[in-house]
């Protein structure tokens, strides 16, 4: 009577979703108890963190902004998750799309909402660009995209900095390392003192890729591709050119992140060489991992990420180590991962033993 | 005691360096190994890291015992690290000047810090969020620009300090140490010592980095005039692996005094190992090269200086500076085998850059692509110093 763990044929959402929480209580659990060894209280921390986003309207504004940066990032690495595609480069298309639109907004004269149309196109072609090589040589080579767009992530690092210190620095102002502010920014959500409007383009662009892929052509032969791309070309469905257009959109929406970040964050109107993305393109990818690469999913999943990194700050400026608050982030992600996956078995016991000839009993 | 030099410049011509770049963690890049850090966080004593440690009581939710001082009516100042309190460089520079500035004050203000601060929007909300928890002053050991500024700018009743900042207002200026001269006895001590090709390791190409190669050169020629400076910036001021490269590049290129703006000391050990005198920016680090080290830039001088700042801050006469604050930094103690001619030659040095007779930047003097920078019979003071753009001959280097 050895119980044992079968895999379900079906799945349900329900039965996902109340792992998935229960699997998000164990990791506060689990951290609750480290809390305590820590002698933290952790009733006071979590009361801290709730306070911090819930308590003040400048918390929900400030998980907003988090927001923005890490659902662009999210729905392009879940786009091409779509297809079975890693794009683990988000980061950089994220800061290509970022240069790009500061290039043109410190460097073009034009009336100000032209301005921001240019450099919103602007971070589309850069966020594009930035991922045309690693596109063309899955597509057309097989080249792991997981070794290219990441390596490509350092590439943009690099081009941040020499724009900030080198030929972009603002040595008007003689600032150290960083680019002049760019002149234009988005407008305020009426009512909101940090929220700007580009809070909603990831809200809507999550509304469009569901519907595409709900209900279009494109994006079933997307969901085909990334079932089985072989049966998928047998089908008729030219492949290659499909991962390059996915690829690239997938860029393209990190890169107007880039945008969004430049011209919609307080206080973030320039390119600063110490690090202009919070590593956004990996909490993206978390986010889309977390969500199965659902477009609703990477949005829930996406502001609860922004609300414990908003939290984080609360936490870190009343003196919680930040190596704490990352493990308590890590240990919920574990405990959310953890409970997809069980969702997916089921415990069944195993009512006879295996009675079977072992192999040496047959063999001669 | 107090060292304090006030020079004025005007903010235009401040230049600067980004202090450090520490190599942070981002959000998620943690989250690999985030079980194992919070193991390890456990495993040590010393996880508080935003805790006050010097008397006073910690902020709010500190469960640690917290000693002495009536918190209610202390001033709540914040620092703000760009790295961790015990880098063995900078920021830890700062972090012993935080406590001895408060221990000063006797409990009339209190202390509190966030390490590993980096430069994206978030540091912005964190900046908000010490306003909101009701902190008069604040200081970034690093200069956060527009991350910074903006929230300065919002709240004109906080005290906001950026050390290298270069926005100045009725509530924020800047401040940096005047380092130009520091250098140049640290070259003078190098030559001194036999020296004739020196290396350095320096993180980032900015005004701060011309104004330490450029007075390390100046001084070593100014006992030998074929002393030269060969650098290598490896666009850190963490990272033990680059600075390690680094140093043995330019040990194995004949380098015979090695010195860098590492904000910890692999590179001390390696000249140690390879038997060359060595010199370090921050902190007193004898114990890494026993029997090579020189010296180092002696922060001390932050201590009495943010003591002025709180206790002025305490009385309510606390004016923002309308220039950059360039504080003083001296050489530190010797190491135990440096040889008396060499302090006396420094010293002697020392004594005439105080004096005036001596200028760091005494022209004629060009730069190191051949175009004349001072003219004959002209000098850069302090302040122009703080913004130099050039490397002057004699200083090579990627």
């Amino acid at each position: 009577m050895t119980p044992r763990l079968e895999r379900r044929l079906d799945t349900d959402l329900r039965r996902t979703g109340v792992s998935r929480l229960l699997g998000a209580v164990t990791g506060l659990v689990v951290a609750a108890l480290l809390l305590v060894l820590t002698g933290r209280n952790p009733v006071t921390v979590l009361t801290d963190s709730l306070d911090a986003v819930f308590g003040s309207k400048r918390g929900i504004e400030g998980v907003a902004v988090q927001s923005v940066p890490i659902l662009m990032c999210a729905l392009g690495v879940a786009l091409s998750l779509r297809m079975k595609v890693w794009n683990i480069g988000s980061d950089g298309q994220f800061l290509a799309g970022a240069f790009m639109a500061c290039g043109l907004g410190i460097n073009v004269e034009a009336p100000g909402w032209l301005l921001l149309v240019m450099m919103a196109v602007g971070s589309i072609v850069g966020g594009a660009l930035w991922i045309v090589v690693p596109a063309a040589g899955r597509a057309h080579w097989g080249v792991n995209e997981i070794i290219t767009t990441l390596l490509l992530n350092f590439v943009a690092v690099q081009l941040v900095v020499w724009a900030s210190l080198g030929f972009w620095r603002d040595r008007a102002s003689q600032v150290t390392q960083s680019t002049r502010p760019v002149p234009v920014t988005l407008p305020r959500i009426p009512g909101f003192d940090s929220v700007s409007i580009g809070f909603f383009v990831p809200l809507l662009l999550a509304v469009v890729l569901w519907a595409v892929f709900r209900s279009t052509k494109v994006g079933y032969e997307i969901d085909t591709i990334g079932g089985n791309p072989r049966a998928a070309a047998f089908a008729g469905i030219d492949v290659p050119r499909r991962i390059i257009v996915v690829m690239l959109v997938s860029g393209a929406i990190a890169g107007l992140g880039g945008f969004l970040q430049l011209t919609g964050a307080p206080g973030a109107q320039a390119l600063n060489g110490g690090g202009f993305s919070r590593s956004y393109g990996l909490s993206g990818f978390i986010v889309a991992a977390l969500a199965g690469a659902s477009f609703p999913g990477v949005i829930v999943a996406g502001l609860f990420i922004s609300a414990m990194f908003y939290a984080g700050i609360a936490l870190q400026t009343k003196g919680l180590s930040v190596y704490i608050i990352f493990g308590i982030y890590g240990l919920v992600l574990v405990g959310v991962a953890v409970g997809e996956v069980a969702a997916r078995y089921r415990l069944v016991r195993v009512v006879a033993p295996d009675t079977s000839p072992s192999i040496e009993a047959v063999a001669p | 005691m107090n060292r304090d030099r006030r020079l004025n410049v005007p903010p235009s011509m401040g230049a600067a360096m980004q202090r450090r770049q520490f190599l942070r963690l981002g959000a998620l890049g943690a989250l690999g190994v985030a079980g194992a850090s919070v193991l390890a966080a456990c495993g040590s004593d010393d996880d508080e890291e935003s805790t006050s440690t010097s008397g006073a009581a910690s902020p709010t939710t500190a469960a640690s015992g917290s000693s002495a001082a009536p918190s209610g009516e202390a001033l709540k100042v914040h620092f703000v690290y760009v790295g961790p309190p015990d880098d063995n460089g900078w920021t830890q520079a700062h972090d012993i000047a935080r406590q001895a500035a408060e221990s000063a004050l006797g409990g009339a203000v209190e202390t509190s810090f966030t390490p590993n601060i980096g430069f994206d929007a978030s540091t912005t909300q964190l900046f908000e969020q010490l306003v909101a928890d009701g902190y008069k002053m604040i200081v970034a050991n690093t200069e956060y620009a527009g991350l910074m500024t903006g929230v300065a700018d919002a709240n004109p009743d906080v005290a906001f300090l950026e050390c290298n900042g270069h926005h100045f207002t009725s509530n924020c200026f800047g401040y940096y140490m005047a380092h130009e001269t520091t250098a140049y006895l640290m070259g003078v001590a190098a030559a001194t010592l036999g020296a004739s090709k020196i290396g350095y390791i320096g993180a980032f190409e900015t005004a701060t980095f011309f104004n330490d190669v450029n007075g390390l050169l100046l001084g070593a020629r100014s006992v030998n005039p074929e002393a030269t400076v060969q650098y290598v910036n490896v666009q850190t001021f963490f990272d033990p692996q680059k600075a390690a490269v680094a140093a043995d590049a330019l040990l194995s290129d004949g380098v015979d005094f090695l010195y860098g703006v590492m904000d910890e000391p692999t590179f001390l050990q390696k000249a140690e190992e390879a038997g060359v005198w060595t010199g370090y920016w921050n902190l007193d680090f004898r114990s890494a090269a026993p029997t090579k080290y020189v010296n180092n830039f002696d922060l001390t001088s932050f201590a009495p200086f943010y003591e002025e700042q709180f206790r002025a801050l305490v009385d309510g006469t606390w004016k923002a500076p309308s220039e950059v604050v360039l504080l003083e930094c001296p050489l530190g103690e010797w190491g135990p085998e440096v040889p008396q001619e060499v302090k006396d030659a420094v010293a002697a040095a020392a004594a005439e850059l105080e004096s005036g007779e001596l200028s760091v930047y005494q022209g004629p003097l060009n730069d190191n692509q051949g175009n004349e920078v001072v003219p004959a019979g002209e000098t850069i003071d302090a302040l122009g110093a703080y913004s130099v753009g050039f490397a002057v001959e004699g200083v090579t280097g990627s």
